[in-house]
């Protein structure tokens, strides 16, 4: 808790470089030591989702108070889709679907994620998408399907990540409403927190990390640094969550 | 723990790490040195060093001439740092400074975004008089941004090692290292003269355990402001559990230390 309010961490993986299982142990001192309360962890190296979505289970599973769950499906396993999606939210009780376009060809737009999107709809389900420089992975992409699927809360992880895509996940956000900015990156560029608040509002931006390959500690401090009222700042850092993930 | 929705820096702190002036490809969100003092002290920074934008990739020495501009009337709140590069009239003008007995530190600046490899047929001459003078140098492993390109050239790691160990006299601070150089910091750490600026490295509890491993004294508080924010990392740094002392170190102690040695 900061300030009487509850903080969760938007943006997280079990696993990082040379490092393939997260120990949870030092990932909890990180966040007590700043007042984090939960983090989210999703596993981006398994295409068919499953083996990703165990790894992500068990540690929410052993950790159900500090931690929660995405779910990941990959469009180059397309067959596996909507079965995993299936298992992973209703059986494993993941909580949203992250996607990482780096590793698929059609951009975020394309056929081949529409039943990832039809699934997160009916369920009015948060899909977390990887945006960013990378082709297919340009936040502009969720324009063309975030009105198509108005049920599903599309996020745009670390908010594009510099400069030219973030500007691109701003005006997404301001086209749609079910559309939210995540603000997790290295890319610390001063005045981001507020270009984010000022043109797209604080009810629309979710503090992230990245952990482990970040420490939460500076990621929150982009937060609790940027010159923005403390009430935008715990909409931030965990009101929004709480709305978007139904806690 | 902390529970609060605001920071301000509890100890004195000295920013290792801003540059001043627009640099081409990114306006700077303060233009003026008032504006810049403002910033510094909204987070409760007391003093920064400083180089010019322009110097880290266009010309160290005209880069140089107008940081002049900056320190004009505030020599209490900004440390001058030099650029130096190739061009001919660099080490010269270097030279010219330090006989003014106004050189402290040193800063080479994304050699590869340069097009300039970081060898010492290249820079040996320059390397070699810091060296002999005990003139500390930063060393940026920044990757270069160019939107209008849409490319990034980075700083090549393997350049920067191999001309550091022909200078193992040389005190050395590395700038900007990210986790993408995580497996490098180690290695660089060998270097018994170098030290790690922290602006970008934020891997999961290394600040920690790096600190635990070869002591406070190599790590240095900078921003890399206005590339990055000013505050999150030294938020970060207070968070980490450090003891008052080793926080003071790290935050203003180690690099005073730095710029005394440098500045004899």
């Amino acid at each position: 808790m900061i300030a009487g309010s509850e903080v969760i961490d938007f943006h997280g993986h079990p696993g990082r470089w040379g490092v393939s299982h997260l120990d949870p142990v030092p990932l909890f001192s990180a966040m007590d030591a700043v007042g984090i309360d939960r983090s989210v962890l999703f596993d981006i190296w398994h295409p068919e989702g499953r083996r990703a979505n165990d790894i992500t289970a068990a540690l929410v599973a052993a950790h159900p108070d500090r931690l929660l769950g995405f779910a990941y499906v990959s469009p180059l396993m397309p067959e596996t889709i909507v079965p995993e999606l299936e298992r992973a939210i209703d059986r494993l009780g993941l909580k949203g679907i992250k996607l990482y376009p780096p590793f698929v060809e059609p951009p975020l737009s394309d056929r081949a994620w529409w039943p990832i999107y039809e699934f997160a709809d009916d369920r009015e389900l948060v899909v977390l998408w990887h945006t960013g420089i990378e082709p297919g992975s340009f936040p502009r992409y969720m324009g063309e399907v975030a009105g198509r699927f108005p049920g599903a809360r599309f996020v745009s992880g670390h908010s594009g990540n510099c400069p030219p895509m973030r500007r691109q996940a701003i005006d997404v956000a301001l086209d749609h409403p079910n559309v939210y900015l995540e603000t997790c990156s290295t890319f610390r560029t001063p005045g981001v927190i507020e270009q984010l608040v000022e043109e797209a509002g604080a009810e629309r931006v979710l503090f992230g990390s990245d952990i482990p390959l970040m420490d939460p500690r500076a990621q929150l401090g982009k937060i609790i640094t940027a010159d923005i009222s403390d009430d935008d700042k715990r909409l931030i850092l965990g009101g929004n969550a709480r709305r978007l993930l139904k806690l | 723990m902390t529970s609060e929705l605001s920071f301000r820096a509890r100890v004195p702190v000295i920013d290792a790490n801003v540059g001043v002036g627009h640099s081409h490809l990114r306006p700077a969100p303060v233009d003026t040195p008032e504006e810049l003092r403002a910033e510094l002290n909204r987070h409760g920074v007391e003093r920064a060093v400083i180089h010019h934008q322009h110097g880290e990739s266009l010309s160290a020495v005209t880069g140089n001439d107008f940081l002049h501009e900056w320190l004009d009337g505030h020599e209490d709140a900004f440390i001058p740092q030099w650029m130096a590069s190739p061009e001919p009239d660099s080490l010269k003008q270097l030279q010219q400074l330090r006989a003014e007995g106004r050189v402290s530190s040193v800063r080479i600046h994304d050699s590869g975004a340069a097009s300039v490899p970081f060898v010492d047929w290249v820079y040996g001459d320059l390397l070699e008089w810091l060296q002999a003078e005990g003139i500390p140098v930063w060393i940026s492993l920044h990757d270069t941004w160019d939107p209008s390109w849409m490319v990034r050239k980075n700083t090549p790691v393997t350049e920067v090692m191999e001309i550091l160990r022909g200078f193992p006299d040389l005190v050395t601070v590395l700038l900007g290292a990210h986790f993408v150089h995580s497996y490098y910091v180690r290695p660089f750490l060998k270097l018994t003269r170098a030290r790690l600026e922290l602006s970008r490295y934020e891997v999961l509890r290394e600040l920690e355990v790096l600190v635990a491993e070869f002591g406070a004294e190599r790590f240095l508080y900078g921003s890399f402001y206005p590339r990055l924010a000013m505050g999150p990392m030294l938020y970060y740094i207070h968070n980490v559990g450090f003891d008052e002392a080793t926080l003071g170190a790290v935050c203003s102690g180690n690099l005073e230390r730095l710029l005394e040695g440098g500045a004899r």
